[in-house]
């Protein structure tokens, strides 16, 4: 015990650094999917069956075919190549998994919108509610029950994905881990850090997810 | 008056409606009868154009709001101006029943003073904190009642509420009905009760497979022309 607190001392800066480069580029995935996965999630809904809404299930199709690491590695090596250009490899790692974030929110959030019964929508409209009423004081409210345990769920699966971009040169958590390692090789201790961190991230959501769904999201069914 | 005319009206190539033609006019109660699945709800769902009709015209007034020969002029329906109880009822699960009521009422800013009395006479009040999803069928037709009654519409059409009401609470509705309609409401009732129907109803449409096969006041159901209306009355 007293070797794991002393590698983590000895090395706090190298454990520091790759704790701000995952922190940072999670912050970076996270708000990037949410935002703009939920926008695209609306947009595709609305126009499902128009050429926009075949292009994003195209693209959403593809994206959940491809492994996270494949996709990576893809936009890392050839493409830059094939296009001669140098990107930062934390820029690639963020637009990645970025992509694949917003993709996955907004088919939960599109799914969440087209399984709303018409009935309430129609309910609202014979009441004389605006859309906007609608929206904000039916929709949403009826969408987020729905929506906050998955999102959160995908949320935690990009952190797990973030460690791939150690993998194209991200100096992140999972790199400096290797990096401690090949110099004092104590792997038992190292990777027990790395776990106890993902869980201290990982716990939190979890438990984040269950209080919004208690708080958010009653039981509707018929008692 | 509201009307539809020679509403014609399929689902995925299925005839629904055969050119059927009905009127729901101010201070009288319409009522629509009929087996299941003949069209009731169809006809309420193109009179209030939540449904577009393939074919036909429906007015309000001197308002053409729907006209499939003239599509590019149509309107929306003031909706709660004409509004419907469906049968399904509808009622919004995240609010209480109270919030259901009230939201729309807020939202128009429309005069909530009869709300205690309709409450009351509906004997809604001990459930208003409650969810829909707590309440039994027979209370969440009355909550859905009020709703739509409170925001005082010209036109009212109900589509089988009183189906999981008890005979004591179909008399309390029948009498709100009935001093809705001496108020100057037009009501159209889908119903299959016959007994409820004649006993408020000021005029009668029978349907059946999509088509009105009778019309008229409560005497055509005393002396029914067609051996289909017999039939019907007499399983009733």
């Amino acid at each position: 015990m007293s070797n794991f607190f002393e590698i983590l001392v000895t090395y706090k800066e190298g454990f520091l650094l790759g704790l701000k480069v995952t922190l940072e580029l999670c912050l970076l995935v996270w708000s990037i999917g949410i935002i703009l996965g939920s926008l695209l999630g609306v947009l595709s809904a609305k126009y499902d069956k128009s050429f926009f809404g075949d292009m994003t299930k195209t693209v959403s199709m593809l994206i959940s075919g491809v492994p996270v690491i494949v996709f990576l590695y893809w936009l890392y090596y050839p493409l830059q190549q094939q296009l001669n250009i140098d990107i930062p490899p934390f820029n690639i790692a963020v637009f990645a998994l970025s992509f694949v974030n917003i993709s996955m929110v907004a088919d939960l959030v599109k799914n969440a919108i087209k399984e709303l019964p018409n009935q309430y929508y129609l309910s609202a409209k014979v009441s004389g509610l605006s859309s906007k009423t609608f929206l904000i004081k039916i929709q949403i409210p009826l969408i987020f029950k729905q929506l906050v345990g998955p999102v959160l769920l995908v949320q935690i699966t990009m952190l797990h994905s973030s460690i791939f971009a150690s993998l194209i040169n991200v100096d992140d958590i999972f790199r400096q881990i290797q990096r401690i390692n090949a110099i004092v090789y104590k792997p038992i201790e190292l990777y027990t850090a790395l776990a106890l961190f993902f869980i201290t991230i990982t716990t939190p959501l979890t438990l984040l997810a269950k209080y919004l769904k208690k708080k958010y999201a009653r039981d509707y069914s018929e008692r | 008056m509201l009307s539809g005319k020679e509403i014609y009206f399929e689902i995925n190539g299925f005839e629904i409606l055969k050119k059927v033609s009905l009127e729901v006019k101010p201070s009288t109660i319409s009522c629509l009868i009929g087996p299941s699945g003949s069209g009731k709800s169809s006809i309420i769902n193109c009179l209030s154009l939540l449904s577009l009709p393939k074919e036909g015209i429906v007015r309000m007034g001197n308002i053409i709001y729907f006209d499939d020969k003239n599509k590019e002029n149509n309107l929306k329906l003031p909706y709660p101006d004409v509004t419907v109880v469906f049968q399904g009822l509808f009622l919004f699960p995240h609010l209480t029943n109270e919030r259901n009521i009230l939201l729309p009422l807020q939202e128009l800013q429309k005069d909530t003073s009869r709300f205690d009395e309709l409450i009351d006479k509906l004997k809604i009040r001990d459930i208003l904190k409650k969810y829909p999803n707590e309440c039994s069928g027979g209370e969440r037709q009355r909550v859905a009642l009020a709703r739509q009654i409170l925001l005082r519409p010209k036109y009212l059409l109900l589509d089988e509420v009183t189906s999981a009401l008890d005979i004591e609470t179909i008399q309390i509705v029948s009498s709100i009905l009935l001093e809705l309609k001496n108020k100057g409401m037009g009501i159209l009732l889908a119903t299959h009760m016959i007994n409820l129907a004649k006993s408020i109803g000021d005029y009668f449409y029978f349907i059946d497979q999509g088509r009105i096969i009778e019309t008229g006041d409560i005497q055509f159901l005393n002396t029914p022309k067609t051996e289909r209306l017999k039939e019907f009355l007499h399983f009733s």
